[in-house]
């Protein structure tokens, strides 16, 4: 067995990289709260949204690095908890929730309003990582009851009704999936789940239907939104126009602060800005890859952990651009870190904090919460120490 | 798993969202660079309105400077069209009425309808906010013509009509003769709306200032002008 050796050493050169990353995350946020002022020049209260933003980046960055503070064998140990907390609060949003836009998926906390499927990605991730790193080799069965979990977290999503928050979460179950070396079966299984889930939401939701149509003829009547997509990126040009007053978000596009973010970005910054956003995000999925390769020990939960929570947020950055490039249909799906939305921030910060916390694992594992195999024992390698 | 079978894994991963997001970027460059042009074309089409600011018509005087027609600026609350949505259209009819006590048939109403005439400052201020998700109801600003209120007078100063371009012109007596003179160029403005069909008022642009008409003063005092009018010898001859 390789022992395990702390990438985020102790001491002081230790410490300074939460410190460093947390930095980096301010400055995104406060990047993020820049754009969403701009796209609201034009509206009713212009600052409404923005205010509320940076209210929510020091708790955001609070809980980074508290999260990031806390050994990773407590994450690996509540993970079981946590995920069923997460499906407790999912299903009584959908009966106590409040509705935005059409969508009951917020708790009413009376000073804010809190999303539950924003924490649901950290949590369910973090269950996955845990169930695929204590066995060596996973049975079908196993892959069942690990995709059983995954439909239940996703379908609750759906039914908020949200179909963008739901595939994310279906993501990461294909995501856990592949880096744990599933079969064809499982990932066909997941698939076929996948479409057949996509059609049953759209038989179900007119509004998607109508979205697809749009889509499929993007000079029709439905694609209405389609077009203000491209009006407001053809505004910005090479180098971007009215920084600080995007005109076109701010009277055309729906939702320029949230679903429509990068959109309007690229009105106030163009192409330059654009790619520049979606090359920051490919960084940022690429330094979680190489901080996971350098992980050692026997449990890969770690950096499965690492790697899926930079993927993870790639990936959604990557569906919100391209919803807004018009490459696929518009989903409801906002730019992680730089959208409007607290919980989504937190949530965010959560996750990275604990791939931090995971990258760090200065404090020894014991048996218990070193992988186990199949057969329920512990695969420890006996020419090799237990404890570093 | 060995190390590098994880890393195959993660590289190939990284890999294809490299390819999607390259994907994303050429999407990108085509709406920025490539398509730019015909898509602002469009987007100018659906948004972008002209509108002309009459000019103000030339004041006529007597002898003496006594005002005997003149421009005088209003502004009246007009409901321009209803809304497409039932829903809405239910809601500011509720609202034209607790506001203006304003009852009709929608179905018998001609657009554009004056809900109000000559609104003063407070006015203006209380029907913008009450009516600001409203974008069919607007104050709009017109001049009127005042004439002096002596019958005899009035004919000699003639009316003002609108023609086929809506341009206001005169149409007999002084108002007619002098024409050129009074009326002066109006300017134009361009202006866009938002997805509401409101004014973006920040967008507002003046592209030709208006030339107000020309004053003119009559060499008859109003003493005279009130009197009967002299027929020309030309037309005595004639009847």
């Amino acid at each position: 067995m390789t022992p395990e050796i702390p990438l985020i050493p102790g001491g002081k050169r230790g410490g300074m990289l939460p410190i460093g990353a947390a930095l980096l995350l301010a400055a995104a946020g406060l990047l993020g709260c820049l754009a969403i002022w701009s796209a609201r020049t034009f509206a009713d209260e212009p600052t409404l949204f923005v205010v509320r933003q940076l209210w929510w980046i020091g708790p955001g960055i609070v809980l980074f690095l508290l999260s990031s503070a806390v050994p990773f064998r407590f994450y690996r140990k509540a993970a079981g908890i946590l995920e069923m907390l997460s499906l407790a609060a999912l299903a009584a949003v959908l009966i106590g929730g409040v509705s935005v836009n059409g969508m009951r998926g917020w708790f009413d906390l009376g000073f804010c309003t809190l999303q539950p499927s924003e924490f649901a990605k950290p949590f369910f991730l973090l269950y996955l990582c845990v169930r695929c790193g204590e066995r060596k080799t996973m049975t079908a069965g196993q892959w069942l009851r690990l995709l059983a979990v995954s439909c239940l977290t996703a379908g609750l999503v759906m039914a908020e009704p949200d179909y963008g928050g739901g595939a994310i979460l279906f993501l990461i179950f294909v995501l856990t999936a592949i880096l744990a070396g599933a079969g064809l079966q499982v990932m066909f299984t997941s698939g076929a789940l996948m479409l057949l889930g996509t059609l049953i939401f759209l038989l179900n939701n007119d509004y998607a239907m109508f979205r697809i149509v749009g889509f499929l003829n993007p000079e029709g009547p439905s694609a209405w939104h389609i077009r203000q997509f491209q009006y407001t990126m053809a505004h910005g040009g090479w180098t971007g126009a009215d920084w600080g007053t995007a005109l076109w978000s701010g009277t055309f596009l729906p939702f320029p602060h949230t679903d429509s973010l990068y959109a309007s970005i690229v009105e106030s910054t163009g192409f330059i800005g654009g790619v520049l956003i979606i090359v920051g995000f490919l960084v940022m999925g690429g330094a979680f890859c190489a901080l996971s390769w350098k992980v050692r020990g026997d449990n890969p939960d770690r950096k499965f952990f690492i790697f899926g929570a930079g993927t993870i947020y790639l990936i959604q950055a990557l569906i919100h651009i391209s919803v807004n490039c018009v490459l696929i249909p518009p989903t409801g799906i906002t730019l992680p870190i730089l959208s409007y939305g607290g919980s989504a921030l937190l949530a965010v910060l959560l996750t990275l904090g604990i791939a931090f916390s995971a990258a760090r694992a200065d404090e020894p594992e014991t048996i218990s919460t070193v992988g186990q195999t199949a057969a329920g024992k512990p695969h420890t390698d006996p020419a090799g120490p237990q404890l570093p | 798993m060995t190390a590098a079978a994880y890393k195959i894994r993660t590289v190939v991963i990284l890999g294809l969202l490299a390819v999607w997001s390259g994907a994303a970027a050429v999407k990108l460059y085509t709406y920025t660079v490539r398509d730019r042009d015909r898509l602002r074309e469009r987007a100018r089409a659906i948004a972008w309105r002209e509108a002309v600011i009459p000019a103000r018509r030339g004041t006529i005087r007597d002898q003496a400077g006594t005002v005997l027609a003149q421009d005088v600026f209003r502004c009246d609350l007009v409901l321009e069209s209803l809304p497409k949505s039932p829903n809405r259209t239910a809601v500011l009819l509720r609202r034209l009425s607790e506001t203006l006590n304003w009852d009709a048939d929608p179905a018998q109403l001609i657009f554009p309808v004056t809900l109000k005439a000559d609104l003063s400052a407070e006015e203006i201020q209380q029907y913008n906010r009450v009516f600001r998700r409203f974008p069919e109801v607007r104050v709009a600003g017109r001049f009127e013509r005042q004439c002096h209120p002596d019958p005899a007078i009035g004919a000699l100063i003639g009316k003002i009509a609108l023609n086929d371009r809506g341009e206001r012109v005169g149409v007999s007596g002084l108002e007619q003769k002098n024409d050129l003179t009074l009326s002066g160029k109006p300017g134009k403005i361009v202006f866009m709306f938002d997805r509401n069909g409101s004014w973006v008022y920040e967008t507002l642009r003046v592209v030709r200032q208006p030339e107000n008409g020309q004053d003119m003063t009559l060499e008859q005092p109003l003493t005279e002008l009130t009197a009967p009018l002299p027929m020309p010898s030309g037309e005595r001859e004639e009847t």
